[in-house]
């Protein structure tokens, strides 16, 4: 299982390197076959994932690698939609790469079936966690475009034309995929933490709402939620919101990666 | 010396004048003074190339041409003109630079557009001969190799195209957006023609005093508001134009008023044309002139490496050129022949469609060549590596057609003994050609329309459909238009069909093709009967364009084989014609109507083939090579005069 788990890592890494290439070259056949790439190692994670569920017979979603090889896989699939719906390539060459690093690091801490909680072995924390996983997927490409609007931004601004004035389709286009991400993250983010909510008052009998985990995860979603209402009412357009959604995907990477080891609160099940 | 190229550069443009073409007088004047037998002028921001063939001694006409211009643009005598000459090789690389809007000295706006109608202009002052012609086809077929395979032609290398392109990459909806217009510039009118092909709708001039700014307005169907309402241009625009006129506190005033009127981050678009631009302010992104050509250059480096590619593309039309010249082949396109300018056009827009996947019907009289043009589509296409699979409609029995044309599945049928794949799946990748389309059965016309629209056929007797990508080119030697209205034919496939069609004239209206055909048959069959003929006396070339060709091209080819056969010595003579040829008049006579001369076309055709086929005994083979049509047409005719039965004594 390790072997194939490689292997999936380097055909990402395979399909991220096609699309930085064509990138490069602003050539549409190296782009349609990092897309045929891109096709079959979703196919290929989705049938990795099956497999990890019926060998340890549950979805792998309750370690640190199992959780980050499943975001890697909703994101991709995610991203692969949306780039079939939009026909434009602009995002791939940024993502790919990202998914790639969080795939080797996934890889690096790979242990096939191990251990876990109790508590971890039920439906609702499944929902609980694959909600969470397809808010992530989204705010990473809300990430992406925000990154992309804010380097082309630049770009036309201050006159200094590159490579992202060339490449990259227009501000609007990255803004509108920016803001529906964020929007789609924010309904699965909301009703993910109010599943985990429900959960802990279920498991824990002493129960904080004020734990350290918690508390990021509040300061996530009250992000999100602002990016949404500044948008809706007070007219945010642009480089505001841009940053926004980079600070969001930031505080979403440190609550995933970084909160659990950091600070052993009642949200750490080792 | 076959082309010559006069690159003229004013040091100041005419004013006055606009539009890529010149006056059809200047035109005249150019190519008689010149003593061109082709030319072709086009006019591009500050420089007008005369492209002229067969010009002697180029280097003396410079002086003149100079001349020439001056008067023509009512220019001042001390008015600066330099003029380059390209020669040679030289010229035609110019030439094919030019109209693909690759050449830098004399880029605008458009170049291949502005080239376009150029050429429009020549041919209608029949300045447009075959040499002009072949480059002219070759430009529109490298034209759109360019478009297809590169992107090219979508940097913006124009101040007009690069506003356009900022217009595009910061703002949204073009379509919503209004454009607010101070004071005025020289690049307005194009800056503002390219906005409004982008989509934008709404403009506002906020003064308009002169004639150039009126046609402007009515152009644009503008509004125009007071001056005193200029304050509050940027508050109400997405995009502003300031040109001379607009002061700067006022462009200040702007800045500041788009930044406080409730708008955040890149919103307002201030392109400031020679006027001091107003200091950053939230709110509005201010480019300048200088700040454009930034943007250009930049386009111009990143397309530079498209350029090197398509250079080897046009430097590869050269050589082909030269070997187009030097083999006398100016009249061939495709292995067809013709210097009429009808056949011309026909030639210039199959190279502009060949690489298109479009559907295209070939209508013409049967023997006018229509499989010949279906085959250099297909050669000049994308798919020219895949099958080309030729379907003859009308001579497929209707019961076998479906089958053959969409496959069948093992036992969909008595004596279906295997699974067939059918002509259209033998052809997916490349292109099928449904020859005689307007004799396709009812039936099949709905499954033709559904591959059409669906991309998809069934195969006899299967459950499922099956995806199909291949190009259709249909021909027809019958009016499909009046079978539509007959209701013989579907009006819905004829559409689908029908979005391309090359008319194909018959062989007597293109009198001037017929030596040309008969010299190019001469040669091929005196090489196939090992004969030494060198050409046709004038009394049967004469016999030859007094004909009417009903068989058009086909029969021609039929009679030159059998004059070839017969004939002996050096020089085919009259008599070595078919006797149809040789004495026209015995067409009517043979029947005992040599004195009607009321008989119609109709009739006369309809007698003709009887006595043919008597003088065949029914023999519908013979008959058929006789009258040089196929023996479909010969089957259809015979139909179409209801004397299908009684005649059909076939050769099995």
């Amino acid at each position: 299982m390790e072997y194939f788990a490689w292997f999936l890592i380097v055909l990402y890494a395979a399909a991220g390197l096609t699309y930085l290439r064509a990138f490069r070259h602003k050539s549409i056949a190296t782009f349609k076959a990092g897309r045929s790439l891109l096709a079959a190692v979703v196919i290929l994670h989705c049938v990795f994932i099956v497999w990890q569920t019926i060998d340890a017979g549950r979805i792998p979603i309750a370690t640190v690698s199992e959780a980050l090889g499943t975001f890697v896989f909703v994101t991709s699939a995610l991203y692969l939609g949306l780039e079939l719906l939009l026909r434009n390539f602009a995002i791939g060459p940024f993502i790919l790469p990202l998914l790639t690093i969080m795939m080797l690091i996934a890889g690096l801490f790979f242990e096939p079936g191990g251990e876990i909680a109790a508590i971890l072995m039920n439906v609702e924390f499944e929902i609980h966690v694959l909600l969470l996983m397809f808010a992530y997927g989204a705010f990473a490409l809300s990430f992406i475009a925000s990154v992309l609007y804010l380097l082309l931004a630049r770009e036309i601004r201050e006159k200094s034309l590159g490579i992202f004035y060339s490449r990259l389709p227009s501000l609007p286009y990255f803004e509108r995929i920016a803001n529906w991400s964020a929007s789609i993250g924010l309904v699965c983010f909301s009703a993910g933490v109010l599943v985990g909510i429900h959960i802990a008052f279920q498991v824990w009998k002493q129960f904080s709402l004020f734990d350290v985990k918690f508390l990021i995860v509040y300061l996530n979603w009250l992000l999100y939620l602002a990016h949404y209402l500044g948008r809706r009412f007070l007219h945010w357009r642009g480089k505001r919101v841009a940053w926004i959604s980079v600070a969001g995907f930031l505080l979403v990477l440190f609550s995933f990666l970084g909160a659990s080891q950091l600070f052993h609160g009642a949200h750490s099940f080792k | 010396m076959p082309l010559t190229a006069f690159h003229i550069v004013f040091a100041e443009p005419p004013t006055g004048v606009s539009g890529p073409t010149p006056s059809t007088t200047l035109l005249e004047n150019l190519s008689a003074m010149l003593a061109a037998n082709e030319l072709i002028c086009i006019r591009l921001s500050g420089s007008l190339t005369v492209f002229a063939a067969d010009v002697q001694d180029p280097a003396a006409h410079e002086a003149s041409l100079k001349r020439t211009l001056v008067e023509a643009f009512d220019l001042q005598a001390s008015a600066k003109l330099t003029c380059s000459l390209k020669r040679e090789r030289s010229a035609i690389h110019f030439f094919l630079s030019v109209a693909t809007g690759l050449a830098r000295d004399v880029t605008s706006g458009r170049p291949h557009e502005a080239f376009e109608q150029a050429f429009a202009q020549a041919a209608e002052s029949t300045l447009v001969g075959p040499l002009l012609s072949y480059l002219h086809q070759r430009a529109v077929w490298l034209y759109e190799k360019i478009r297809l395979e590169t992107d090219f032609y979508r940097y913006a290398v124009q101040q007009e195209t690069a506003v356009r392109e900022l217009a595009e990459k910061v703002l949204e909806g073009l379509s919503e957006l209004r454009v607010a217009i101070l004071g005025y510039d020289a690049v307005f009118p194009a800056v503002l023609d390219e906005l409004a092909l982008a989509g934008c709708r709404h403009f506002e001039f906020f003064w308009s005093d002169d004639e150039v700014r009126e046609s402007l307005v009515r152009r644009l169907n503008a509004t125009v508001s007071s001056p005193e309402l200029q304050s509050r241009a940027s508050a109400i625009a997405d995009i502003v134009l300031a040109g001379k006129g607009s002061p700067v506190a006022l462009l200040q005033g702007q800045a500041r008023a788009a930044g406080q009127g409730g708008r955040k981050e890149d919103e307002v678009l201030l392109f400031a044309f020679d006027v001091s631009p107003p200091q950053a302010a939230a709110g509005v992104l201010v480019y300048t002139r200088e700040d454009l050509q930034l943007v250009m250059r930049h386009n111009l480096e990143e397309r530079s490496g498209i350029e090197a590619r398509v250079e080897t593309w046009i430097k590869d039309e050269v050589r082909n050129f030269y070997s187009w010249v030097q083999s006398e082949q100016r009249f061939e396109f495709e292995g067809m022949i013709s210097r009429s300018p009808q056949m011309q056009r026909v030639f210039e827009m199959i190279s502009r469609i060949a690489q298109t996947d479009i559907t295209v019907l070939i209508e013409g009289e049967s023997g006018t060549g229509k499989e010949l043009v279906a085959r250099a589509i297909h050669r000049l296409s994308s798919r020219c590596e895949q099958a080309f699979v030729t379907v003859n409609c009308g001579a497929i029995p209707e019961n076998l057609l479906e089958s053959e044309l969409f496959g069948h599945v093992r036992g969909a049928f008595t004596g279906a003994n295997a699974d067939n794949k059918g002509l259209f799946r033998e052809a997916d990748g490349g292109t099928i050609f449904l020859d005689e389309i307007g004799e396709l059965a009812p039936h099949l016309q709905v499954k033709l329309l559904r591959f059409l629209q669906e991309g998809e056929i069934r195969p006899v007797g299967a459950a499922r459909s099956v995806n199909v990508k291949l190009r259709v080119l249909a021909a027809t030697n019958r009016n499909l238009a009046q079978l539509v209205a007959d209701g013989d034919f579907r009006s819905d496939l004829y559409y689908r069909l029908n979005v391309i069609e090359l008319s194909l004239p018959p062989l007597r209206n293109r009198p001037d093709d017929i030596a040309l055909l008969a010299q190019r048959f001469i040669g091929k069959f005196s090489a196939r009967y090992n004969k030494d003929i060198s050409g046709l006396s004038i009394e049967a070339l004469d016999a030859l364009r007094a004909y009417h060709w009903p068989g058009n091209i086909r029969e021609l080819e039929n009679a030159m084989e059998r004059a070839v056969a017969l004939t002996i010595g050096s020089s085919l003579a009259l008599h070595n014609l078919p006797e149809t040829l040789s004495a026209p008049s015995d067409v009517g006579e043979s029947n005992g109507h040599g004195g009607d001369a009321m008989l119609s076309l109709r009739e006369l055709e309809r007698r003709h083939i009887l006595s043919t086929l008597e003088r065949f005994e029914g023999n519908h083979e013979a008959a058929s090579k006789a009258l040089g049509i196929g023996r479909t047409t010969l089957w259809r005719k015979l139909r179409e005069y209801g004397m299908g039965s009684e005649t059909s004594k076939d050769v099995k």
